[in-house]
């Protein structure tokens, strides 16, 4: 890693100082700035809770915000049962064989994943395509 | 001539941005509100003239230039009546939703001129015991899903002595189905200030915490915002409130689970005793409500318990948003008294089966909720007729599915989600799932594994530790008998 780039999880982390309850916050701003967080950052972030490395690495591990990893595009299809019942599967294969894609990493980069709702289950499936929220996904509207 | 455009999640996620941009073009005067709930018109224009507000809907952004040009003539075919008169808008008891829709969520101004922050005066005059008071007098049940009596939770919280107490809004609404939370924190989220301030009154706490889950990226937005706003004018007087960002957990709507997350920790959930309302957060007293909850504080207090408890039947008092998703013709959610019948509020409210085909199944409650047939249309939606019937009510949702659906491919499907979301920490849940989903593909490849299903969901039934382990039974035995009322 940049030594440039540790410092700027240092400053993330300061930012947070006078926060409680901050290890999420601070995960999630690392996730926003930096697309990934790294094994190193787990190091800083202990020392500076006062935690465990164990501690910290379990909480990136346990949630699937933290895990991402940097990619070319996002694309995330709903998979709840009211996307289901609005063929949310068939519209899906059909999306992704239309672009070339298949479900999980794809060689150009493109990470396709199911996501259980994003509770636009009144006007599905939906999709939520590199944050961008889609209703209707697949369909002829 | 104002025009209303909302810009709650469906509306945007059907561009409502874009028409807006062309509507600005074109020199109109714009207030971006929220949606009213009738989803299915969305994207549902307003045009105010002489003081009624008159709809266009669904506008596409295909629509919008042919809408313009006719300059939103009443013979437009997409134009709908005045939006008040709508049969689906004026059969609703809008107690909870009163001001959604209604204008921009973030002005301040119009939630004041709509009633806003008068709930919070009045507790403030009759005092936290009165406050309490009436809410048990309401009726009101935890709307998260458990329905436990919310008077029940406050009393114990106000009761219990602290240096330090918490109030925390569970706004972690990942079932599948349910989108009344994300609807009510978009549409009035200075309403959902308003009733924790109350909360953060009457029982004594100082501090407050607003779980939203990170796929709800514009109610995060918003009321983050409003808690600025509400600083600023005085709803946040002695209440420190924040927005905390969930993770991409679905567990973490247990409210253990939550209480774990908010701490920095994994969403494991806790088993209880203790409940969080003697040891919570930080192991402090802590109430824990539903968004749904504390949207119904503020009406109970405003316009008396007794108010509140006439709507409703039975136990199940007050009123609910129903909401109706996946293959039924008006998609959205609908404020209305406990006490219709499953087939009233399919067909007279949803307008019966989308695709066309004959109705199916219906899931309610969520992922963790029962399938039933249309046998079972003439059940009453409440909280004790669908426990009777094997179900559950959960936060209020009904899932559509026509004739075409696959009732063991539903049961897998029930054992995959809690497999995928499960926390980990007890067996029952952990293993439980995986194995169901194993056995469940060798029922799909024709063995008859039904009595290892059978007795697998009698282990997490009761052996689990929350919600998740424990209700994933209902889906999945629900779905086998529907299968197998038709197939054996």
């Amino acid at each position: 890693m940049e030594p440039d780039n540790k410092i700027a999880i240092k400053n993330i982390i300061e930012k947070y100082e006078a926060v409680q309850c901050s290890l999420n916050p601070i995960l999630h701003e690392i996730i926003h700035e930096n697309g990934i967080i790294e094994k190193d950052d787990i190091e800083i972030i202990a020392k500076y809770l006062n935690l465990s490395r164990a501690e910290v690495w379990g909480v990136v591990s346990f949630y699937s915000d933290f895990k991402k990893k940097p990619q070319k595009s996002h694309i995330q299809i709903c998979c709840g049962e009211a996307c289901q019942a609005q063929g949310s599967a068939q519209n899906a294969d059909e999306y992704l064989t239309q672009n070339g894609l298949v479900w999980g990493e794809n060689s150009n980069g493109v990470l396709v994943e199911k996501i259980f709702c994003l509770g636009l289950c009144s006007r599905g499936p939906a999709a939520l395509e590199n944050g961008q929220l889609i209703a209707n996904f697949g369909g002829d509207e | 001539m104002k025009i209303f455009i909302p810009q709650d999640s469906i509306s945007l996620a059907l561009g409502a941005d874009l028409i807006s941009k062309k509507i600005t073009q074109s020199g109109h005067e714009i207030i971006r509100n929220s949606s009213r709930g009738l989803h299915f018109l969305e994207v549902l224009i307003e045009v105010e003239i002489d003081g009624a507000r008159h709809g266009f809907g669904p506008i596409s952004s295909k629509d919008i230039d042919q809408l313009i040009a006719n300059g939103f003539s009443k013979s437009h075919s997409k134009y709908l009546g005045i939006v008040d008169e709508l049969p689906l808008l004026k059969k609703q008891n809008r107690l909870s939703f009163s001001r959604c829709g209604i204008n921009a969520p973030l002005d301040y101004d119009v939630f004041l001129s709509l009633g806003g922050a008068q709930a919070l005066a009045k507790a403030k005059s009759i005092g936290a015991q009165k406050t309490i008071d009436e809410i048990k007098i309401s009726g009101l049940r935890g709307r998260g899903g458990a329905g436990f009596p919310a008077a029940i939770k406050w009393q114990t919280v106000k009761d219990v002595q602290s240096n330090q107490k918490y109030i925390i809004c569970n706004a972690d609404e990942g079932d599948s189905g349910n989108f009344a939370d994300r609807a009510f924190m978009e549409g009035d989220p200075f309403g959902l200030i308003e009733a924790m301030a109350i909360a953060g009154f009457a029982l004594g706490a100082s501090v407050g915490y607003i779980y939203i889950r990170s796929e709800y990226p514009i109610a995060i937005k918003l009321l983050k915002a409003a808690i600025e706003i509400a600083k600023a004018r005085g709803l946040l007087e002695d209440f420190d409130l924040q927005v905390f960002v969930g993770a991409g957990a679905y567990v973490c709507g247990e409210e253990t689970a939550l209480l774990e997350s908010i701490e920095g920790k994994r969403g494991m959930v806790r088993a209880k005793p203790p409940i969080p309302a003697l040891e919570g957060l930080f192991g402090k007293p802590t109430l824990v409500n539903n968004v749904l909850s504390f949207a119904a504080i503020a009406p109970i207090i405003l316009n008396g318990g007794a108010h509140y408890a006439g709507f409703g039947t039975g136990r199940s008092l007050g009123t609910i948003p129903v909401q109706l998703s996946g293959n039924v013709k008006n998609g959205g959610y609908y404020e209305l008294p406990f006490g219709m019948t499953l087939r009233e509020l399919i067909y007279e409210i949803g307008g019966g089966v989308k695709s066309g085909r004959e109705f199916g199944a219906v899931q309610i409650g969520g992922p963790l909720g029962a399938y039933f047939t249309s046998e079972n249309l003439d059940l009453i939606f409440d909280y004790e007729t669908l426990a009777q019937a094997g179900g559950i009510l959960g936060h209020g949702s009904l899932v559509v599915f026509d004739d075409t659906i696959d009732f063991l491919k539903m049961a897998r499907f029930a054992f995959e989600f809690c497999a995928h979301e499960s926390c980990g920490k007890c067996t029952p849940c952990r293993i439980g799932s995986t194995r169901g989903v194993e056995t469940m593909d060798r029922i799909i490849a024709g063995e008859n594994q039904y009595e290892l299903v059978d007795d697998l969901c009698e282990t997490m039934k009761f052996g689990s530790l929350c919600a998740l382990g424990g209700f994933t039974p209902y889906p999945v035995q629900s779905a086998i008998k529907a299968w197998r009322g038709k197939n054996v």
